[in-house]
């Protein structure tokens, strides 16, 4: 196992590699570049010659590869760079981003198990049972629903007839702190900002893992082990969810390896509309502003995240399956 | 200035002519509020109290600021906070006239070469230290140093040097004469000592460029949270205070980050934010179903949509084709197809609120006969089983290059084809991503007509940036990267617009662009489309709100404002 285990974490630095080489080429190939965009404002219409100033400058004259050489020897050294639109490291932009996202997107994904899993289970045990057939109606209109529609539907319906109560956007009220508050009341003001896009983040994902969960499930209900069990004359509930489950698990483990990432990633539909401050603004605003380093930097992140969390997925098969070996 | 704020929006970012100028004024008049008749019309109070102290007002940042630097940021989101943080050397009034502000008086010498500022004394940073002539000279040579790093160097382009006389005396002198100058180098004046131990390259690590700025504003800055909200409190000593009975009125600012334009709307009508310029498509339901906590304030656009036609390029070489495209596009339809009814058709490039505006152009009224009688003389000849003009065997089709994206451009790009098409001319319309549409078919000419906007600053030479063929000569590449991509060359404009420039007498400046109104007109290099009526509503607990031509309800006058009475 130990072995394996080295063997895969090596196995990620050329995939990593070559994922940023692809992202830093392809971001750099783009038309218009950071300097066009900063001086847009003026000097760029007015004077020509201040945009190749500026390129020579911030070295974005050279080839690409001596580029992407450079910008790896920084990064492996910590140094992720400046952001050409902010004019700050860009550790700061994200530093102060990335614990918005997390918070959020930490939260929607331990509720989206938490409904989906048993939701799961009870469509497939109850198979073709009126509740079966609301869990499945459910989970197409979460999937079928975009998620802007769904969050301006949530604006306009409930928070506008709340009486203030919940906000129609923001993360938390200018001025209530832990410094001036009591915790109860912080908690409690955080708390009423995440209900509207909490509700449109698990909405919208509740459906593919309430599927994969409901299928799975059948597919190891028609077992032999599972007659076996029930043969034996054992209660159905420690048929389902002694025996059953566990195996049932196994796909739905599968495609949970995309999931850190996607949590870093954040939710920029979400975070737009509900004016979240979080990590999918700031990678969508540094995309259409070329601010190469910052898009750079979460790029990277996103993609250590991706391949950390698939190896994860590959340490859980052995924990839930006993069969699976590595060596 | 919001008025970038919203070019930015609407046309990216290539747009905004003005924003050097206008993000730092126009200031208004130093007289109290509510006098000022003219122009400015400000919203009949309901009640007769008089502005005191206190309250918060909530305003919204579509994006993050990007700098509190006045001379380093670039966007209308750092444009907002940098207009309240820091003071001007002048304001300007409804007329766009300059007014004493930190300068408080001015003199250009007989050759026009040198101008003496005197600047006001007593006037006090936010962090305890003097105002004066030193800092003044320390933004300003800031900007012309060379390893500035910001984007407004060429505003500076006509001055030499500044020189520091005394503490309140300061002397700037040109390389020429430069009528723009007041608009040019009014910029939030920095404080020097803030910037001790940072080079020019390096200003932007300076605390005071982003967390603790220092400035001589109505506002300071209190709390900054990023992608969440900027706090502004009311600054006590602002040193014009007396001079507008007490300003500022409103305690606190708190600007929050809204980037949705729904959730915006939504917060404005729930009362979370006080102010908003809405889309056109909702200020009808605004002005009826809120018209009781809501003001409205309507104001024209100093700017304007406009096609850009490439004179450099057969068949559009030819002025009688330009003209016959402006004669025959439909700029009634697209105003009521696509603007709401809001906004006019202008009738030359320079808007009529402007001083510099030549009433005698009128707006030309579609004539399709005449159009197809032009396009005849230039030599095309029907074909009657196509309905396309034609020449030497070739259809008249041109190709329209608009960015994907805004559905403005998109519907304006189908109603240009239909109502061209009436006059037999085919447009093939192009919907691309905008930066790969500049670089890959504008900059380098090849197109026959693009869509864009332009906004004019505080003074009509911002003509300059789009008619002067020195805006519009490639580079080695062959690319346009001025603003006149319509690489229109016209001797006398350039000269009327030279000698525009240089021109510090009122009437013979006004007499310059005329002619050069009238030259754009008959050449018809662009085509003017449309040019906005915006709508600002404002929450109608708020009063003192002023409506300041071309500008609307601007954050420029947000220390008139108050919600409290005596």
């Amino acid at each position: 196992m130990g072995r394996y285990l080295l063997k895969r974490v090596l196995n990620m630095i050329p995939l990593l590699i070559l994922a940023t080489l692809l992202s830093f080429s392809i971001m750099q190939l783009a038309p218009g570049g950071p300097e066009k965009v900063l001086l847009a404002a003026e000097d760029a219409t007015l004077d020509p010659s201040r945009i190749e100033e500026l390129r020579e400058r911030w070295g974005l004259n050279d080839p690409i590869p001596v580029q992407y050489v450079r910008w790896l020897g920084n990064v492996l050294t910590g140094d992720f760079g400046r952001s050409y639109f902010y004019r700050k490291p860009v550790s700061e932009v994200i530093g102060s981003a990335l614990p918005a996202t997390l918070q959020l997107q930490s939260i929607a994904l331990f509720l989206t198990y938490l409904i989906a899993l048993p939701l799961g289970i009870i469509s497939a045990v109850r198979q073709y049972s009126k509740l079966d057939y609301a869990v499945t109606g459910l989970a197409f209109a979460g999937q079928a629903a975009p998620s802007f529609w769904v969050a301006i539907l949530l604006i306009w319906g409930v928070a506008m007839k709340s009486n203030g109560l919940i906000p129609t956007n923001g993360i938390a009220t200018p001025g209530v702190n832990f410094e001036t508050y009591g915790w109860l009341s912080v908690l409690a003001d955080r708390a009423k900002y995440m209900i509207l896009p909490l509700t449109v983040m698990v909405f919208g994902s509740l459906t593919s893992l309430t599927r994969y969960m409901r299928s799975s499930m059948l597919e190891v209900l028609k077992e032999d082990y599972i007659r076996t069990a029930r043969a034996k004359g054992l209660a159905e509930k420690v048929v389902v969810y002694k025996h059953a489950l566990r195996n049932a698990l196994l796909p739905v483990i599968s495609i949970s390896g995309g999931l850190l990432s996607s949590m870093v990633g954040g939710a920029v539909i979400t975070e737009t509309i509900f004016s979240w401050p979080g990590i999918g603004r700031v990678g969508f605003d540094a995309v259409t502003q070329r601010d190469y380093n910052v898009s750079m930097a979460i790029m990277l992140m996103s993609g250590v995240l991706t391949l950390i969390g698939f190896l994860l997925v590959d340490i859980a098969y052995v924990w839930v399956d006993p069969r699976i070996k590595y060596d | 200035m919001r008025i970038s704020r919203r070019a930015a929006s609407l046309l990216s970012l290539l747009v905004v002519a003005g924003l050097a100028l206008s993000a730092c004024g126009p200031k208004q008049d130093p007289t109290p509020p509510g006098n000022n008749g003219g122009a400015q019309n400000e919203q009949p109070a309901p009640s007769t109290g008089q502005p005191a102290v206190g309250g918060n007002l909530n305003l919204v940042l579509e994006k993050e600021p990007d700098s509190f630097n006045s001379i380093l940021y670039t966007t209308a989101y750092g444009a907002e906070i940098v207009t309240q943080l820091y003071a001007t050397l002048f304001e300007f009034n409804e007329k766009y006239e300059p007014t004493p502000y930190v300068a408080e008086s001015w003199e250009m010498s007989e050759d026009q070469l040198t101008l003496s500022i005197k600047i006001r004394e007593g006037i006090k940073f936010t962090d305890g230290t003097d105002l004066d002539a030193e800092d003044v000279a320390f933004t300003l040579e800031a900007i012309m140093h060379p390893d500035y790093t910001g984007a407004r160097a060429s505003s500076l382009r006509d001055v030499e040097s500044i020189e520091v006389v005394d503490k309140h005396n300061l002397k700037i002198h040109l390389k020429k004469p430069s009528a723009p100058l007041l608009t040019n180098i009014n910029y939030g004046i920095l404080s020097k000592e803030a910037f001790e131990g940072y080079s020019i390259a390096e200003m932007e690590k300076a605390p005071a460029s982003m967390d603790a700025p220092v400035g001589a504003g109505p506002y300071k800055l209190k709390e900054y949270v990023r992608g969440q909200y900027v706090v502004m409190e009311r600054n006590p000593d602002w040193f014009m205070s007396e001079q507008y009975g007490g300003a500022p009125f409103i305690e606190t600012l708190t600007f929050k980050i809204i980037p949705d334009s729904q959730t915006a709307l939504a917060a404005l009508q729930n009362g979370e934010i006080d102010r908003l310029t809405p889309e056109a498509s909702d200020v009808a339901m605004l002005e009826t179903q809120f018209a009781d906590k809501l003001t409205a304030y309507n104001w024209d656009r100093n700017g304007f949509g406009y096609m850009t036609l490439n004179n450099s390029k057969a068949p559009l070489d030819d002025k009688r084709v330009r003209q016959a495209l402006t004669l025959g596009l439909d700029r009634e339809a697209i105003i009521t197809g696509v603007l709401e009814d809001r906004a006019t058709i202008p009738p030359g490039p320079i808007p009529p609120i402007s001083w510099a505006y030549d009433d005698s152009i009128e707006v030309l009224e579609r004539d399709v006969e005449k159009a197809k009688q032009l396009l005849e003389e230039a030599g095309f000849v029907m074909n009657e089983s196509t309905g396309i003009y034609e020449r030497d065997g070739e259809p008249l089709k041109l190709t329209f290059f608009a960015g994907a994206g805004a559905t403005t451009t998109e519907a304006i790009g189908a109603i240009a084809r239909s109502s061209w098409k009436e006059i037999g001319v085919d447009l093939d319309v192009q919907m691309i991503d905008f930066n790969a549409m500049m670089d890959n078919y504008v900059a380098p000419g090849k197109f026959d007509v693009t869509f864009s906007a332009f906004n004019l600053g505080l003074d009509p030479d911002s003509m300059f940036n789009l008619f002067h063929s020195s805006a519009g000569q490639p580079d080695a590449n062959g690319n346009v990267l001025g603003f006149n991509r319509a690489r229109f060359y016209n001797d006398r404009v350039d000269e009327l617009l030279e000698k525009a420039r240089e021109e510090f007498d009122p009437e013979k400046r006004k007499e310059y662009y005329s002619e050069f109104q009238r030259i754009v007109v008959d050449e018809a290099p662009v085509i003017m489309v449309y040019s906005n009526v915006y709508t600002d509503f404002v929450n109608s607990r708020v009063k003192g709100v002023v409506n300041f031509p071309g500008f609307g309800a601007t954050s420029d006058y947000i220390y008139r404002w108050y919600i409290n009475e005596k």
